[in-house]
This record gives structure tokens, sequence and C-alpha cells, in this order.
């Protein structure tokens, strides 16, 4: 017969385990309590905890404490509620009971107490440790910031020094940085694992990622001939990247799983592509301006077969035929 | 075209006519201060007239005789039984209305909802179109049922009348009452495909669809347009008089629509007969050959931007017709433009030159007005063609686009929309594009073949 006492935080996270062999236990300040607890608002005798030998029932007793013993309502997996009633003396508790003494909360369990199977180690895991090598997110830095100042100075050709690109190039760094913080502090407080330059370096090629693809999409516009989606495609693009960069962050940040993380990591990408739903949901049956192909690429990097004005000047003669059956199927509507 | 519209010409040159156009105006109060302002012109203008006698007739006697056969025209929405617009027309053969057609384009396009009214004698009576020159701005309307005891009708000029002499323009401007407009003939307008006179009188307003008249009383123009400033147009009373022999016998299912589409269709085959009829002289800009001006009815403008700081050189040229044609009020046709872009930036990188070109080929819209009432959506086809050059070896690869809406009402016409774009260069390119509104498929692709050619490296 042994009592177990755990030290929990507001959320009911466990921060210390400690086991006492026997059925009678006493918590409080005093340096001959079974428990010392370091909290000025609490007595230096609060609180005995017994268990009956014969039944293995608990019971708990306040020793008059000036701020009194408070049980803590708690559903079942264990999160604590707002709700707490003062205690009596020799008040009946079953085990995993959580205690407000003074500021602090302790979970009363008996050495029979069930204890969840283990979570599952993330298959992520593994990757996310890879990840928070230094050199992993210091040559993500450097490349995404190659790629800016490239993507800025083809932009702004006119533009002379390095230093007018490099300011641009940095936002998305420093974006990064204070997505891995505030991921690092969730982390800690869930799961008490910050892994800050795991979330760093995901962060950093999620944004590589979308750069990349939007440096790229018009060369593969202009070659299969899409233009129209460019827009739509790096929309797209970005939204499966966020959700992608969602997920695994909440993988390595919470203990979500399964469905419930796929629809968290899905809501941030979600209120992306809205706006092009609705633009494609509200486009107007009538547009005045000509849907001509909008693409072009320097000549370095075109792939395309040129054909011949003849060629062009046919297929123009039956753009004619074909305007005229859409317009006659349209009447006929 | 982003480029092209920092050019005032290219944006405004085009509608410096038309803005004065539709003189059939929305009834509104007149300020009286406007009032003033006409009075002032009127005086100064009997005080002219009054010492150039002739044989002929004074402005008083030409008034009175003529004051019972001009009708305020009034077009009135059906469901609210309220006026939106005001014109004036005049009798003529048969006991018809002569007006302009842009005056009643709302009862043509959408008869449904609107319907014309004349007072005869204090009594209202309701009109219709019975057919229209839209390309002269021309419409014969007639009664419903004639009413009795009408006026003489007009009597029509056979002599063009020599430049200077005095002619009397008649209407109701801004509906203030039938109104006398002394002025002088100066001509026909320089350089235009259709024949407009070019009357120096105040036509404002509400006297659209007016005549003006010599001092015999006889027509020789109808009221169209006004640039402000005593600066009117009239169309020639020889559009009226055929418009008149073709009333006469108009075949038995005879269609207004079909008819004012087939009146286009003729207009824009001559303008391009006329266009492809010439020599096309090329000339240089920048590093590429284009079409310089080929005939005096398209106005041409240019431009071109040196950016010392970036080392860029831009330059831009273009051409279009100011008269186009008027069909409704959101609904313009007849307008012809083509216009070069050519790009150059020594110092770029490839790369960072074609964004910028992709950047400046992408917002180019055709020039002309029309809505989804009118014409369908483009459609369009895209091909990366290589064209010889006539001149040496340098042959040119080009992005070429070719879009056509038809026109839903008037049958057999497109509006066509091209462009090319060069993609051959690393640091210069070049841009040819033209828009042409209310064609024929054959005569557009006449003239497509043979503009695509013109384009090519020096």
């Amino acid at each position: 017969m042994a009592l177990v006492v755990q030290q929990v935080n507001r959320a009911g996270a466990v921060i210390s385990t400690q086991k006492f062999p026997g059925h009678r236990i006493v918590l409080g300040r005093a340096l001959d309590c079974d428990v010392i607890l370091q909290d000025p608002h609490i007595e230096p005798h609060h609180l005995v905890i017994e268990q009956d030998p014969v039944t293995d029932r608990l019971s708990a007793t306040d020793l008059s404490s000036l701020n009194g013993s408070w049980r803590i309502e708690q559903n079942r997996r264990g999160v604590l509620g707002h709700k707490k009633t003062k205690l009596t003396a020799n008040s009946p508790f079953f085990s995993g009971q959580v205690f407000e003494l003074g500021r602090s909360h302790v979970r009363i369990c008996s050495e029979s107490h069930t204890v969840a199977p283990a979570i599952p180690l993330s298959r992520w895991e593994a990757l996310g440790h890879r990840l928070s090598h230094w050199w992993v997110y210091g040559t993500l830095v450097i490349l995404l910031i190659a790629l800016q100042v490239w993507d800025s100075y083809l932009s702004n050709p006119e533009r002379k020094k390095l230093s007018q690109f490099l300011l641009s190039a940095l936002y998305p760094v420093l974006g990064a940085v204070v997505f891995a913080g505030i991921w690092a502090f969730i982390g800690k407080n869930i799961r008490h694992d910050t892994k800050f330059s795991t979330h760093l370096s995901t962060a950093l090629a999620a944004l590589l990622a979308v750069a990349v693809f939007e440096f790229i999409a018009p060369y593969w516009v202009y070659h299969f001939g899409v233009w129209n989606w460019q827009g739509g495609s790096v929309t797209l693009f970005t939204a499966a990247t966020v959700f992608a960069l969602g997920y695994m962050t909440l993988s390595f940040a919470t203990h979500l799983v399964g469905l419930m993380r796929v629809g968290v990591a899905a809501v941030v990408p979600m209120v992306l592509l809205i706006p092009m739903l609705l633009e494609i949901l509200g486009q107007p049956e009538f547009n005045s301006s000509p849907p001509y192909d909008r693409s072009m690429v320097e000549p370095a990097m075109q792939f395309r077969k040129a054909t011949d004005v003849a060629e062009f000047i046919e297929a123009s003669e039956k753009l004619y035929q074909q305007v005229s059956d859409q317009s006659d199927q349209s009447i006929g509507e | 075209m982003r480029a092209f519209c920092s050019f005032p010409s290219c944006a405004n040159l085009g509608h410096f006519i038309k803005a004065g156009l539709p003189l059939a105006v929305l009834s509104s109060k007149t300020s009286a201060l406007f009032s003033v302002f006409l009075s002032v012109i009127f005086c100064l203008a009997f005080g002219a007239s009054a010492q150039d006698s002739e044989e002929s007739l004074s402005p008083d006697k030409i008034f009175s005789s003529l004051e019972r056969s001009l009708f305020q025209i009034r077009i009135i929405e059906k469901k609210s039984g309220s006026q939106v617009a005001l014109g004036s027309g005049f009798l003529v053969e048969g006991n018809r209305l002569a007006t302009n057609y842009h005056v009643v384009s709302s009862v043509v396009m959408d008869a449904e909802k609107y319907r014309i009214e004349v007072e005869v004698d204090k009594t209202k009576q309701s009109l219709s179109v019975l057919t229209a020159d839209v390309v002269n701005d021309l419409a014969l309307l007639e009664f419903a049922s004639l009413p009795e005891n009408l006026p003489p009708v007009f009597k029509l000029a056979q002599n063009i009348p020599r430049k200077g002499e005095v002619l009397y323009s008649l209407g109701n401007p801004h509906d203030l009452g039938m109104t006398i407009v002394a002025g002088n003939y100066n001509g026909l307008v320089d350089d235009k495909f259709l024949d407009r006179i070019h009357f120096s009188g105040a036509i404002n307003s509400g006297m659209s669809g007016g005549p003006t008249v010599n001092r015999r009383s006889e027509v020789v123009g109808i009221n169209v347009a006004s640039a402000g400033n005593q600066v009117g147009f009239l169309v020639p009373v020889k559009a009226l008089s055929a418009l008149l022999a073709r009333a006469r016998d108009l075949p038995e299912n005879y269609r207004l629509l079909e008819d004012m589409a087939n009146q286009i269709g003729n207009l824009t085959d001559a303008m391009l007969e006329e266009m492809l009829k010439g020599e096309w002289k090329r000339e240089e800009m920048g590093q590429v050959m284009i079409l310089g001006e080929v005939v005096a009815w398209l106005e041409c403008w240019g431009n071109s931007d040196y950016d010392k700081e970036a080392l860029t050189l831009e330059i831009a040229r273009g051409c279009n017709n100011v008269d186009t044609v008027y069909v409704n009020r959101d609904f313009t046709t007849g307008f012809f433009e083509y216009e070069y872009y050519y790009f150059e930036a020594e110092e770029w990188s490839p790369p960072a030159f074609y964004r910028h070109w992709r950047a400046n080929t992408a917002g180019a819209r055709p020039g002309n007005k029309a809505g989804k009432d009118n014409v369908e959506n483009y459609s369009c086809v895209d091909r990366i063609v290589t064209t010889a050059n006539p001149d040496n070896e340098k042959s040119m690869r080009r992005r070429l686009s070719y879009c056509v809406r038809p026109y839903k009402e008037l049958k057999g016409l497109y509006d066509v929309f091209y462009m090319g774009a060069t993609v051959d260069q690393d640091n210069r390119a070049a841009m040819d594009h033209f828009t042409l509104a209310g064609v024929r498929a054959d005569a557009a692709q006449r003239f497509l073949a043979r503009f695509v050619e013109v384009m090519s490296w020096r």
C-alpha cells in the first residue's frame, strides 16, 4: 500500500510525482510534513490524506487552514474545471482527485490508479529531430534570403544596391523566427518540449517551398498553357504548404492526433482558399477583357515550339466558326 | 494597355467628338444663368444676319414658316411613364419624322422598355421607328395613326451650300422651346471617313435630329453633334435623301436590326478596303520596323520615355479613328485602332526584363465600348509564331493572340482583338496590337494576314 502525490499545474499537467509507503501523509510547509510545498499561502500543517487499510478508501482532512483546502472538479480526461468545493473533516474522495491548497494543486492517487497507455511516438519525431540541426536551418535561411534577394531584383531591376533588396529578404526569416518562438512556447506548455529549432526549420522550409513555386510558376505556365491558373495555382500550393506546416507543427507541439490534427491544421489553409473560391463562384458572366495568353519567359528558358503565320491565321479563321456555335448555343438555352 | 493610356491622345482623342454626340438629353431643369447665356448668343446671331439680306427669307420668316413642322421627340420609359431622353425631329416626305438614330436608339435596342412620343396640336401621338441609317445617325419615324391637319413637310436642298453661307439650325435645346440658331457652313470636316458638315453655330443638347436649313428654308443637314464653342456637326442631307429613297420600298419582312448590321458591316468593309488598298509604308521605332500612317481618317499619336536611372527606353505609337458608330448608350462600334509599343532595358538580366515585359503586355484591352446585352465574351487563339523578315535574315519569334467576340443582335459582326509580343531578344521587345470593332470575318482576316507580317527587327 502506498499513496502517490503529484504536483500539477493549472492545466492539470504533472510537474512532479512522489510515492509514499503507508496509509497517512501530511501536506504543508513544515519540515516534518511528508510532502513539503513551497507556497506561502499554505499552512505549516495543511492537509492530511488517509487510506483505510481494509477498504482502501481515501479521505482528506483539512487541518483548520487559513485559506482552506478545496476539491477541484475535473473532467474524465483529468482537465481541471472551475468549480471547487471546500473540504471538511474526513471527506472521502476517489483516487486521482486534485486539491487546491493555497495557490498550489496536488493530485492524490492510490498506487492501483490506472495510468493511460503510452502515446505512440509521432512518425515525424525522427524528422523533427533531424530538422533541429543548426546546419539545416542555417542552410534554409541562406537559401531563403538568396531567393528573396534574387526575386526582389527581378521585380525591381532598376535598383542598383544589394542593401536595397536585403531588407525585404529579412522579413520572411524574421517571421519564421517569431513563428518558431510561439510554437516553442505552446509546445513547452503542452508537451514540455520546446523544439524551437525544429519549428524554425519547418517554417523556413515552407516559406522556401512557396517562394520556389512562385518563382517557377511562370515557366511551367508558359510551357503548359494554363495561364489563367497562374494566380490560382500559387494560392493552391501556398494553402497546401501551410497545411503541411500546420500538421507538422501540431505534431511537434501538441498531443492532437488523427482527424483533430488534420482539422486544426486545415483552418488557416481554408481561410486562404475562401477568397479564391468566392472569386471563382462570383465571376461575372460577361467580361469585356479578352482572355488571351499572358505568359512570357526569357528566350533562354523557352522550349515551346513555334508555328508559322499560316497556321496561326488558319486557327484564327476557325475561331469565327467556334464563337458563332457558342453564341447559337447560348441563344438556344 | 497600361503603357498607352499614359498618352492623353490615346484615351481622349477618340472620344472628343463622341463626348458631344448624344445631344438628346436627359430632361433637366435649366438654370437661369444658362438661359441668359443662350439669349446672348441669339442676340448676336440675329444682329449679324439682319445686315446680310439677299433674295432669300429673313430668319423670322423662316422660323414662322417652319415652326409647325418641327417636333420635340420624347423617349418615354413605359413603366414609369416619364421621359428619359429628348431630341428634335422634322416632318419629311410621306408625313414621316426625320431625326437622329441616337435620339431613338433606346427604342430600337429595347422596344419593350421605351416608346416614342411627340405632341401635334397639343395632343400626344405615338410613333415607331420605320427605318434607320445607323452609320449616318439618321432615323425615320412613322405615326401610329396619322394625325389630321399635318403641317407641310420640309423640302430638302439639292445643292451644296457655299463655304461661309449662313444657315439656320432648328431644334429644342435643353427643353427650352423651339429655337432657331444662325451659323455658317464651313464645308465637310477634314479627314473623316464619313461626311460631316462643320457648322459654326451653337448646337446644344436636345437639338439632335433637328434640321439645319439654308435661307430658302431647304434642309442642308441634320444636327448631330457638337464639340462646344460654336463647333457643330451636321449629317449632310444627301444621307437623308438616300434613306427616304430606301424607305419608299422596304421589303415586307424588313428587320431593322438586320439592316443595321448590314450597314455597319458595309461601312467597316469599306474602311478596311481603303486601308488595305494603300501601300503600307514601314517606319522605324526603336529596333523594330512598324506600320506608319495608312489613311488620313486614322489619327496617329506617339510618345517615348527614356529613364536615365533605370536605363530603359519605352516608345509607343498608335492610330485610331475618331468617327465611331453609336449604337446605344453603352455600345459603340466601327472603332479601329492599331498600336505599337517598344521596350528596351540594356542593363537588365533577361529574367528581370521578361518579368516586366510580361506585366507590360498583360493588360491589353480593346478600345471600344460594348456591354453584355450587345456582345458575347471574347474567345482567343494563342500561338508562338516565327515570322520572316522582308528586309534581312532576322526572323522574329512572337507570342500572337487573336480574340473574337460575336455581336448578339447585330448578326454577322464581330469585335476582333489582336496582339503580338516578341519573345526572342534578351533586352528588347516590341508589341503590336489592333482592335477592329463591328467587322465581318472576311475583311478582318484579310487585315490580320497583312498586319501580322508588318513588324520585324531592323
